[in-house]
């Protein structure tokens, strides 16, 4: 594994060293990479990504540094050793996206969508869900902050569409 | 402008597949945006016998691929008598377990035992019940198997093929929150597999088989049941050789049908008095100590019972007991006595299917043994069928119960058969005249 470090620069003009290796985790950035499009001293402008928001990503990517050669490494690791490990990471994520906003959440899925990280793709998304899931249309309107823009009985007639949701 | 709003809709689809048909049901619900994003198809049902255009295939194909890619489906299920292309219904299978929010999946296709489920199917985390048929074999559950929503299983003649990582073990061990677990055609002498039936959050269980079809395996098995907070067995299979462990510290009702055999061998003939049996019941009765409503089938698990009655623990809050049985009531209820002496708070037995009689006027079956043990039964309500329109032997059995139970209140008698008035007036004046334990008992006759 290389121990290569790149630069990558925000929108707002912040700078970030990171590991190759955890770079890559965005298919974005790997692919610049392959095509050796990075230049040793030239820092990757990241136009849709905020400093803030790259920090986030950057403590991720980092994080999950090793998660590529697991495949390959889990035959080899007693079934506690990666229960534990994994539990550990698990763990981890849940305090990551806990201590986040949920505007922050949005904006970590547009920076991860953008920078084509599957992983961190599926943890917001499920960490999102997990906001929406059995929750009633008011609960969702209030956690999201969003206007109902329907009369009542528009709101009724779209409730009897999916009456079984309802009953 | 609110949080979600401002979401390009291409971040909202990525959503889709982490959120089930009811939770979008809801969003469509919350704003004109999500009204019109989300389609919902409640039920979306294949079935090869019924009439369609073209090839079934096709057909399944071609509905599959007009969705949208945020059209959810509450219900999908595909039925074919036919073999289809294992490649195909996996296709398929990937889109609906993936991408559809499904929430109740029903799989009835013949598998012929050659078929293998995707992998996506033990991840999906949207799916509420799940229905898998027929002779699927299952041998591989990924390490990563988790099934969050998961509450209702059923296995339709499903076999497991894996010994060394017991494909069905770590099946139930990916169901967090699995209820109810349902195995119809559970032919476990030809699965590979530990042996163990264990979940902590399944309450309720129902194992079946068609027993006329005899037994299949020669290999020792011994099976065990670690469900600590089931309250609901329902249980018709051959015992094996024994139950290792068996944890029904829950359990509220049993129903079983359960029959013993010699050399692992059925034959359709029962085992006689002093045969060696391979089966051994003793750890499930005495496992089923806690219930309070327990129904025995005849002929299996009376003889069970019988062979295994110094097995038979107190059972302490049982309280209503059903005996079911075919037509053929003369097979002997000598397993009877033993039970009746460790229910110390049974109040009503419900004796379905006729009572055990033989012709002779005044018989008492020495299976019985005279009857003694109902003297010091408590029971207060006694529910029993005539299959006979009331034959002497019948009515001498229910001679017995009247004259010896002290503390019946309620005796209900059925008759099967149609009843004229006469009849009725015969049988009802009969049991009138008998001698009666119990002053405060009152008699109803019923036709069913």
């Amino acid at each position: 594994m290389s121990s290569n470090m790149i630069m990558l620069k925000s929108s707002d003009g912040a700078s970030f060293e990171i590991e190759e290796a955890a770079a890559r985790k965005s298919k974005i950035i790997a692919n610049m990479i392959e095509v050796e499009c990075v230049d040793e001293d030239k820092a990757i402008p990241l136009q849709n990504v905020t400093g803030n928001i790259l920090a986030l990503v950057i403590e991720y990517c980092n994080k999950h540094i090793v998660d590529d050669d697991d495949d390959v490494a889990t035959e080899e690791a007693s079934e506690e050793e990666e229960e534990a490990k994994k539990k550990k990471v698990d763990d981890w994520e849940a305090e990551f996206m806990n201590s986040m906003s949920l505007e922050t959440m949005f904006e970590l899925l547009l920076a991860a969508n953008y920078l084509n990280i599957k992983s961190l793709i599926d943890l917001v998304c499920q960490t999102i869900a997990n906001n929406i899931k059995d929750k009633t249309p008011e609960e969702v309107r209030k956690i999201f902050s969003i206007e109902n823009d329907f009369t009542p009985e528009e709101e009724e007639e779209i409730r009897k569409e999916n009456a079984w949701a309802f009953g | 402008m609110d949080r979600i709003s401002g979401l390009p809709d291409e971040l909202i689809r990525l959503i889709v597949p982490y959120i089930s048909a009811k939770d979008a049901a809801f969003l469509r619900v919350v704003s004109k945006r999500f009204r019109n994003l989300y389609t919902i198809i409640a039920d979306l049902e294949f079935d090869d016998t019924g009439q369609f255009q073209g090839t079934f295939t096709d057909l399944v194909s071609r509905e599959l691929a007009r969705l949208e890619t945020t059209t959810y489906i509450r219900r999908f299920s595909l039925k074919s008598l036919r073999g289809l292309d294992q490649a195909r219904i996996n296709h398929w299978l990937r889109d609906v377990l993936k991408c559809r929010g499904v929430m109740d999946l029903e799989m009835g296709i013949y598998g012929d035992n050659g078929y293998t489920l995707p992998l996506e199917i033990f991840t999906c985390k949207t799916v509420k019940k799940l229905k898998l048929g027929n002779e699927i074999v299952i041998s591989v559950v990924p390490r990563n198997a988790l099934l969050p929503a998961l509450e209702t299983l059923i296995f339709d003649s499903v076999r497991f093929c894996n010994l060394a990582d017991c494909a069905f073990h770590a099946f139930l061990l990916a169901c967090p929150v699995l209820k109810e677990l349902t195995i119809d055609g559970m032919y476990w002498e030809t699965w590979q597999w530990s042996g163990k039936v264990s979940s902590q959050s399944l309450q309720r269980l129902t194992i079946g088989r068609d027993m006329s079809e005899g037994f299949f395996g020669p290999d020792h098995q011994n099976i065990t049941f670690d469900t600590p907070n089931l309250a609901y067995l329902d249980y018709t299979d051959f015992v094996p050789d024994g139950y290792t462990i068996v944890t029904f510290d829950s359990l509220v009702e049993a129903k079983l049908n359960l029959l013993v055999m010699v050399n692992r061998r059925w034959n359709d003939v029962f085992a006689n008095d002093g045969d060696i049996l391979s089966s051994n019941a003793t750890n499930l009765i005495q496992g089923i100590r806690n219930v309070e409503i327990l129904e025995l089938s005849y002929p299996y698990t009376f003889q069970t019972l019988y062979f295994f009655r110094n097995a038979i623990p107190v059972f302490e809050k049982l309280r209503h007991l059903t005996m079911t049985h075919e037509e053929d009531a003369g097979f002997c209820w000598r397993f009877l006595p033993f039970l009746l002496n460790k229910t110390p708070n049974l109040k009503t037995l419900v004796i379905e299917g006729g009572v055990h009689y033989l012709e002779e006027p005044d018989y008492v079956c020495g299976c019985l043994s005279g009857y003694s043990c109902l003297l010091s039964c408590p029971l207060e309500v006694l529910e029993l069928t005539l299959s006979d329109k009331g034959r002497i032997g019948e009515l001498e059995q229910i001679k017995h119960f009247l004259g010896k139970l002290s503390r019946l209140e309620l005796l209900k008698v059925h008759s099967r058969g149609r009843l004229s008035d006469a009849e009725k007036l015969r049988i009802y004046t009969d049991i009138q005249m008998f001698p009666r334990a119990s002053s405060k008992c009152t008699i109803q006759l019923s036709c069913i």
